[in-house]
């Protein structure tokens, strides 16, 4: 196959998938496989923008909420600042110390320069760390070591103060150094407020229960720290590290773990301007992303109730189309076995269901091709019920159709699976035998077919009768084609309803004889044994010279009680056929020899018994074991008995003839070559063969008593023979013209009309007798 | 044995008890200036504007609030009966708003005096003293729920 081809083959092969592929039941699922695919993409896709979003947002609030938390942080700072530096001015401006110094307070509260009393505490601590003036009755103790780093030149410190009691909150202290008239140290004044104060500004609503929100020194140490509703303060930090990950000019929100509790927040710290401190604000991600989280379940359970839906829908017309396509093909199947029922009523007879005109016509014609192409027969019946008008006058039509229906089985029971029974109308069938080998078959149908309608039938309870007319053709005998044959068949038919009606008649008279005979003959034939109908007749061989019965031949004779004496000619080649010739062949020779005995017992002498075979008792396996039996049973000499054998019968195979031969000769009885000279043996082969006598064939001596060139072959022959030793017999001797010839030329033996004519054994015993006594 | 008179007595005072609970008013009077067009306040409008959600009266100008001490009962009693914090709670509502720098709280006064002699010079204060602690000069704003 070319490659063309393959290509060609490839592509039809692609467009009948593509074309499967359309049909509903491959669509359906996979528009339904696609559209979900679709649907769990774009959802995915959803989900994921949405939480790049929500993290984007988170990001950018905290970016924001620092710039915020710085300016406002940044702007209380600056008022503390302001603050000390009022109290230095103040201090500045007076003369007197410290001790005066809560005149100082009081004057800078009465100008509202002093911070909002209701959280901050201010107070001033002399040289020796003695609280001289406070805002507050109860103040807060600085710390020694603070107290130092201002003596020794610190101007501001910020520090967070652990409560005194459990109860009391954390307090974030500013302290600054108030410098004396030249720079000396004066003391220092405090600054206290709740450290609650700075992370005040936390909402929860942008912020979440685990937001981040704090001060924390440059040297990590947190000032105040606030999460959620928790504030704690003076936890270490990594401050370097936590700087690492930001910008100090533009705000910077990274995600990374939280300093306080490790989980991840989105984070964002910024050194303050001028203060050792920083800002630090955090979100927690998992807070931040919840609604995002949220929104990816509504998204995912969205996705899922209408991938449910979609399943549902595309089930359901799934379900339509392929309850569609199941009715489709319902309807189909219908219309087919519609059609198919209108074909068979269209071609069969509806009140007997046999095939109509139509149909037979068609069988006739293929069974007639058939029948040329095999080189087998074909027999045709034509029937016609005899008297089925007066039935359907007096009984009705509804019994005519009952009568019919009848006929019509009976008809199929008389036929083989391969034979075809018509209705043509009316009373008229036709019968169709294909495959047939011997006409006489047909005839056997035929009778059959009679019997069987010639037996009455049981109509509306009443018992009546027809008969029925046969008229058959064959082919080819009666016609080549389907015309002829029916032609044949109809005249046939007519002559049967003329003449006899109840009767079958074939087209050709003459076959007809010859078939009824063959017939005939196949019946009686299977009973003449039995029925003792078989008969041999024998017929005289005589010494040329002396005139004396030597022996003779014993011929089949069949006494028909009706056709009269059936020559073997006839018949045997029907024994053959029915399997009948050998027991015939036996019967012939246990008569034989039987009558052998018989007669040697009533005092006759021994006289030798010629038997004929035909070619297949010859080359029968059992032939000698069967001689035997018989020779042993019957208890005659074996070389009385004589088998006579036609030349071309051992012409048939030569190399198994000599083994037969041979194998006979063992037995002792002797061999007659028999219609000699009319085939096609050689010298050669007669010498081969172990013979004991020779019979010419009649036709040689027929000729004998015109002139002419046969009279030397005869005499050849003869002359042949006696070289070879044989015993020469002349069949077929008719008159003293051809027995004069014979004497004269030594022939041996002869046999004939002339002399005895065939004659049963009674017969003949009496003759012998009676010639013996004369000759 | 208890006399009659005993008996009398203990049901005046339980009733006298018992009618003081029963009495909406409060035990600090709110008062403003006898300039001040305002005659009725609800509480939630009174609370805005000492909480600093507000800034101006209901019908209009502004509003100048003024407290007591932290210590005068005076002051908790308003507290108490019209916003019902804890002063833990009040000081962390205040310092949102100082840290954010949305506002200010009331000046603090010594005692109904001082909130009198502000009220007098300052016809936009409003403040709060003990009832019937209030002189004719100053005008009693009704609080309605």
């Amino acid at each position: 196959m070319s490659g063309k081809d393959t290509c060609k083959a490839a592509l039809k092969q692609l467009f009948y998938s593509a074309h499967r592929v359309t049909e509903s039941s491959v669509m359906f699922p996979l528009f339904a496989a696609a559209m979900m695919i679709i649907l769990w993409a774009t959802t995915i896709n959803l989900i994921q923008v949405e939480r790049r979003n929500a993290e984007e947002n988170a990001l950018a609030l905290t970016r924001e909420l620092t710039d915020t938390y710085e300016a406002q942080v940044v702007r209380v700072l600056r008022e503390i600042t302001q603050n000390f530096k009022v109290i230095q001015f103040a201090y500045d401006q007076q003369d007197q110390g410290l001790q005066q110094q809560q005149g100082l307070l009081s004057t800078l509260d009465l100008y509202e320069l002093l911070p909002p009393a209701f959280l901050f505490t201010v107070a001033i601590v002399d040289t020796q760390g003695d609280v001289v003036a406070s805002t507050e009755d109860s103040t807060l103790p600085i710390n020694p070591a603070l107290f130092q780093r201002h003596q020794q030149g610190e101007p501001l410190l910020i520090n967070s103060v652990k409560p005194q009691t459990g109860t009391e909150p954390f307090a974030l202290q500013f302290s600054h150094r108030i410098d004396g008239p030249d720079g000396r140290f004066a003391g220092v004044s405090i600054i206290d407020v709740d450290a609650a104060f700075f992370v005040s500004s936390y909402d929860s609503a942008k912020m979440g229960a685990q937001g981040l929100l704090g001060l924390v020194g440059t040297d990590g140490n947190i000032k105040v720290v606030r999460q959620g509703d928790d504030i704690t303060s003076q936890q270490a930090l990594d401050y370097q590290r936590l700087m690492s990950g930001m910008d100090s000019f533009e705000t910077k929100a990274i995600i990374a773990a939280s300093p306080i509790d490790g989980e991840l927040s989105y984070l964002s710290a910024r050194e303050l301007y001028g203060f050792s401190l920083a800002v630090i604000v955090g979100l927690s991600q998992e807070e931040q992303l919840k609604v995002a989280e949220k929104y990816a379940e509504t998204y995912l359970w969205r996705a899922t109730g209408a991938n449910l839906l979609l399943v549902l829908i595309i089930g359901l017309l799934w379900r339509m189309s392929y309850n569609l396509a199941k009715i489709r093909r319902q309807e189909t199947q219908a219309r087919i076995v519609h059609a198919e029922q209108i074909e068979y009523l269209a071609y069969h007879d509806s009140l007997t269901g046999l095939p109509n005109r139509s149909l037979f016509n068609k069988l006739l014609s293929q069974n007639i091709s058939l029948a040329q192409r095999n080189g087998k027969k074909l027999a045709m019946l034509f029937l016609d019920l005899d008297h089925f008008k007066y039935i359907n006058d007096t009984l009705g039509h509804d019994a005519g159709d009952q009568l019919l229906q009848q006929v019509a089985e009976r008809l199929k029971n008389c036929l083989r699976d391969s034979d075809t029974v018509a209705r043509l109308g009316g009373d008229e069938f036709v019968v169709m035998l294909p495959e047939l080998d011997e006409n006489a078959f047909a005839l056997t149908v035929a009778q059959k077919i009679v019997s069987s309608v010639a037996r009455p039938f049981i109509l509306s309870g009443q018992e009546s009768g027809v008969t029925a007319s046969i008229g058959i053709s064959i082919y080819p005998d009666d016609g080549l084609d389907e015309q002829t044959l029916t032609k044949s068949a109809d005249i046939a038919m007519y002559k049967v309803k003329e003449e006899s009606k109840n009767n079958f008649q074939l087209y050709s008279a003459e076959l007809h004889e010859e078939s009824l005979e063959r017939l005939t003959l196949e019946s009686s034939l299977r009973h003449a044994l039995e029925n003792k109908e078989l008969e041999l007749f024998y017929q005289a061989k005589r010494d040329v010279v002396s005139g004396k019965v030597t022996g003779m031949e014993a011929l089949l004779r069949w006494q028909h009680p009706d056709l009269g004496m059936v020559a073997p000619l006839r018949f045997l080649q029907v024994a053959e056929d029915i399997g009948l010739l050998i027991p015939i062949g036996n019967w012939v020779l246990k008569t034989v020899c039987e009558q052998n005995v018989s007669w040697q017992q009533q005092g006759l002498p021994q006289l030798n018994m010629a038997v004929n075979l035909t070619s297949k008792q010859f080359f029968h396996e059992n032939l000698s074991t069967s001689i035997v039996t018989v020779l042993k049973e019957t208890g005659m000499d074996a070389n009385l008995l004589e088998l006579e054998i036609s030349e071309h019968v051992l012409m048939q195979n030569v190399e198994k003839a000599l083994i037969v031969l041979n194998n006979l000769k063992q037995i002792g009885i002797r061999i007659a070559i028999d219609n000699f000279g009319v085939g096609y043996s050689s010298l050669a082969m007669l010498k081969q063969f172990p013979l004991d006598a020779i019979k010419i064939d009649r036709t040689f001596i027929r000729d004998i008593a015109d002139a002419g060139v046969d009279k030397t072959l005869a005499q050849a022959i003869v002359t042949m023979g006696k070289s070879l030793g044989l015993t020469v017999v002349a069949q077929g001797v008719e008159t003293q013209e051809q027995a004069d010839f014979l004497k004269r030329n030594s022939c041996d033996e002869v046999q004939g009309f002339y002399f005895n004519k065939p004659m049963p054994a009674a017969e003949f015993s009496a003759l012998f007798k009676s010639t013996h006594i004369i000759g | 044995m208890v006399s009659l008179v005993m008996r009398i007595r203990i049901i005046l005072t339980s009733i006298l008890i018992g009618l003081s609970s029963f009495s909406v008013s409060a035990e600090v009077a709110v008062i403003v200036s006898m300039e001040n067009p305002l005659t009725t306040i609800t509480r939630a409008q009174l609370v805005n504007i000492f909480l600093g959600r507000s800034s101006t009266f209901p019908g209009g100008g502004r509003a100048l609030p003024v407290d007591q001490l932290d210590a005068n009962e005076q002051r908790q009693d308003f507290y108490n009966e019209n916003v019902g914090w804890s002063a833990a709670q009040l000081k962390a509502h205040w310092s949102k708003i100082i840290f954010t720098g949305r506002g200010q709280p009331p000046k603090q006064l010594e005692n109904d005096d001082a909130v009198e002699e502000f009220i007098l010079s300052n016809p936009r204060g409003i403040g709060y003293i003990q009832k019937g602690n209030a002189s004719v000069n100053v005008k009693i704003v009704d609080i309605v729920p």
